[in-house]
């Protein structure tokens, strides 16, 4: 169900009450208002109060074809949210759950919801690094898309224990985009003083000490706390405050930090012509090749009309760099080039030094899918799989 | 509750169930004849050990709330200083597996557990104020603790059954937010020492006390009785024009309406004071430090109480 989600926002913190919540809400309303399509996942079993601040309460997750349909905060279906909140009686009900059935819950929010194609998943957490955690480290694993934002707020206690939830990303191999510290001062609002009740700077330090980008601090504005409840965005409330300016400097640097990631490996199936077209002229082929996808590029190329070859022997592969300027090689450190590589000459003579595509020595992703792309065409010559159906990230051009 | 191990065959239908050692998934498993003869179908034996372990503890109290950040373990700390002020032998059991904070709160941290023949020496902030938590077997502050469900329980286990505390007037125990694993465990396994109540932390705003309503009613589910509500974080102090404000506004009657609908008592009201925040963040005692703040008032009262 996530295949089709295009970026996945995990908001963390190991010391509960810093405002998760609060950020994962703004920062989905935030995405929203800038045009995106957004899901928010509340995976707080025990307390669960994205409904709540959404003014969501009441609502009901429905059963569709292809699974449960999302809670949409309006009828453009912008914003869809799925939360245990929707599941409950009544709102005081307690969900008295050790980790095992907690782990089955979240293991079906993650894969049974119908999330379609929403541009944001931002998932909200509860504090630790415990069941909830590790589970969803574990079914997100598989997607390169996903990173983390830490919240916490200045004082030691809090640094504490966001310090142990960078260890938990680190040993789990999360990557985090970066850390915004939330309740940093309060202006009084009879003499305008403002006053650091948690202390100061507890976020910037920690982001300088674990080399972690910092994504601004959201001062204390009881403004903001009263939007909770009502399910507005402070950006489009409060367009001054310096809330949503932190929230919208974070849309930015989440668009910048995902579009400079290296995202998920394509598999790009070249046809003779497109081949021609982009061994002539590799300007031509990035915009081909999906506006230069951020991704790393694999293209393998069928060069079926060069000759009689068997089937296998036909595949050939380079790694394009966005710029597709370098191409990497199994050969050798040196890549012998773009063009070169994309030689039906070459794919022959490379395909039958090596046989298989398995030996080849390439990071683990590009094996992974070098690996889904011999097996394609190993399905493809039992004639189990048509050419015509392309998976899920192998694209025909 | 079944109590399946986790190396367990599948189908395994549990230790405790009826069927123990008797389904069909249980042939050929090493344990079936234990599980067949019922010696384990009696409760978890820890719960003995664990009431003996605790008999010279007169009084037992938990600090719950179903809301993470709303001042748990400060309160737990300041009622653990504010007792032992009135030189009363004070305990503080940090149950907080994941994000231990009371090392910190209490200005121990760094310091080594002891073992001896007695079990586990807790660590001694003062001569009647002594700590235990999974915050001193860490290497270092980084470690983070990435534990399911039973090694937490485990640990816990461990917490109540081997520490030596010596004869304590008070145990507090300081939670984790939710409901679930440690609270759960906790409860179960002091269900025979005879656990005194919990003092349930909020703080004012609407989407604590939604939470924490959630917690009276696991309060009420486990049998534990609540002996009140505390409210943190209530008003805020400006230092300099010492005007009051409300920082989290309570849009629904804060704990005030919150006790009267579930009938439990309210203790009291902390105030926001940025001065108790750094105290804590150093170690120090707050009530010794700022023995005129508004804070330590409210909380005198409280513990008079």
């Amino acid at each position: 169900m996530l295949d089709d989600v295009k970026h996945i926002v995990l908001v963390l913190s190991g010391k509960g009450g810093v405002g998760k919540s609060t950020v994962s809400t703004q920062l989905a309303l935030t995405l929203k208002e800038n045009g995106y399509k957004v899901g928010l996942l509340d995976i707080d079993l025990c307390g669960p109060s994205v409904p709540y601040i959404l003014n969501l309460e009441e609502q009901n997750v429905h059963q569709g074809p292809d699974g449960w349909i999302p809670v949409y905060m309006d009828n453009d279906q912008k914003l869809g949210v799925m939360s245990i909140g929707f599941l409950l009686n009544s709102r005081n009900d307690a969900v008295v759950w050790r980790g095992p059935k907690k782990t089955s819950m979240i293991k079906q929010f993650l894969e049974d919801v119908c999330w379609q194609d929403v541009d944001y998943l931002i998932i909200d957490t509860p504090p630790g690094t415990s069941d909830e955690h590790i589970t969803v480290m574990e079914n997100l694993r598989k997607f390169p898309q996903c990173g983390a934002i830490l919240v916490t707020t200045p004082q030691q206690v809090a640094i504490e224990d966001v310090r142990k939830e960078i260890t938990f990303c680190r040993k789990t191999g999360i990557k985090i985009f970066g850390i915004v510290e939330n309740m940093s001062g309060y202006e009084c609002p009879n003499c305008s003083e403002c006053t650091n009740i948690f202390s100061s700077g507890g976020g910037q330090s920690l982001a300088e000490i674990s080399k972690i980008p910092f994504f601004g601090s959201v001062p204390i504005d009881p403004r903001v706390g009263k939007l909770a409840g009502q399910g507005l965005a402070a950006i489009k409330e409060l367009p001054d405050s310096i809330t949503s300016k932190v929230f919208s400097n974070l849309v930015r640097r989440l668009e910048e930090s995902s579009s400079n990631a290296r995202g998920p490996w394509r598999l790009l199936w070249l046809r003779p012509p497109a081949l021609a077209r982009l061994s002539s002229s590799p300007a031509a082929a990035k915009s081909e090749a999906y506006g230069a996808s951020r991704a790393l590029t694999i293209a393998a190329a069928d060069d079926s009309e060069a000759g009689g070859a068997p089937r296998l022997c036909r595949l050939s592969w380079a790694c394009l760099s966005p710029s597709l300027n370098a191409v990497g090689s199994e050969n050798s450190d040196n890549p012998p080039g773009l063009a070169a590589c994309l030689q039906p000459a070459y794919c022959y003579r490379h395909c039958r030094e090596t046989r298989s595509p398995r030996r080849l020595r390439c990071p683990p992703d590009a094996r992974a899918s070098l690996i889904y792309l011999y097996d394609h065409v190993k399905s493809e010559e039992s004639g189990k799989v048509t050419k015509s159906s392309p998976g899920k990230h192998h694209f025909v051009i | 509750m079944s109590h399946i191990p986790e190396n367990a065959p599948a189908h395994c239908p549990g230790t405790q169930s009826e069927d123990a050692g008797k389904t069909s998934a249980c042939a050929g498993c090493p344990n079936q004849n234990i599980c067949a003869s019922g010696a384990v179908s009696g409760p978890d034996p820890a719960i003995e050990i664990i009431r003996e372990r605790l008999s010279k503890v007169k009084y037992k109290l938990l600090v719950l709330s179903g809301k993470g950040g709303v001042g748990k373990s400060t309160v737990t700390s300041l009622l653990g200083h504010a007792l032992a002020a009135s030189s009363s032998d004070v305990g503080i059991l940090d149950a907080d597996i994941c994000g231990p904070s009371q090392p910190r709160v209490l200005g121990v941290s760094g310091e080594q557990v002891h073992n001896s023949g007695s079990g586990w020496s807790p660590v001694y902030v003062s001569d009647n104020l002594s700590l235990m938590s999974i915050g001193f077997l860490l290497g270092s502050p980084d470690d983070a603790v990435i534990w399911r469900g039973p090694k937490k329980n485990g640990m816990i286990k461990q917490f109540l059954s081997e520490v030596d505390w010596g004869e304590l007037d008070y145990l507090i125990i300081d939670t984790p937010p939710g409901t679930s694993d440690e609270h759960l465990s906790t409860a179960q396994y002091l269900s025979k020492a005879g656990l005194n109540g919990a003092i349930v932390v909020t703080t004012p705003q609407e989407v604590a006390l939604l939470d924490v309503r959630k917690e009276l009613q696991f309060c009420s589910k486990v049998g534990i009785k609540v002996l009140g509500v505390i409210e943190n974080m209530s008003l805020f102090i400006c230092p300099s024009c010492k005007v009051r404000s409300e920082i989290f506004p309570a849009t629904t009657g804060g704990a005030e309406q919150m006790c009267s609908d579930a009938n439990v008592t309210l203790l009291g009201r902390l105030p926001l004071d940025p001065l108790v925040a750094r105290c804590c963040d150093e170690g120090r005692n707050p009530l010794t430090e700022l023995p005129n703040s508004p804070a330590s008032d409210a909380l005198k009262k409280i513990v008079d109480s």
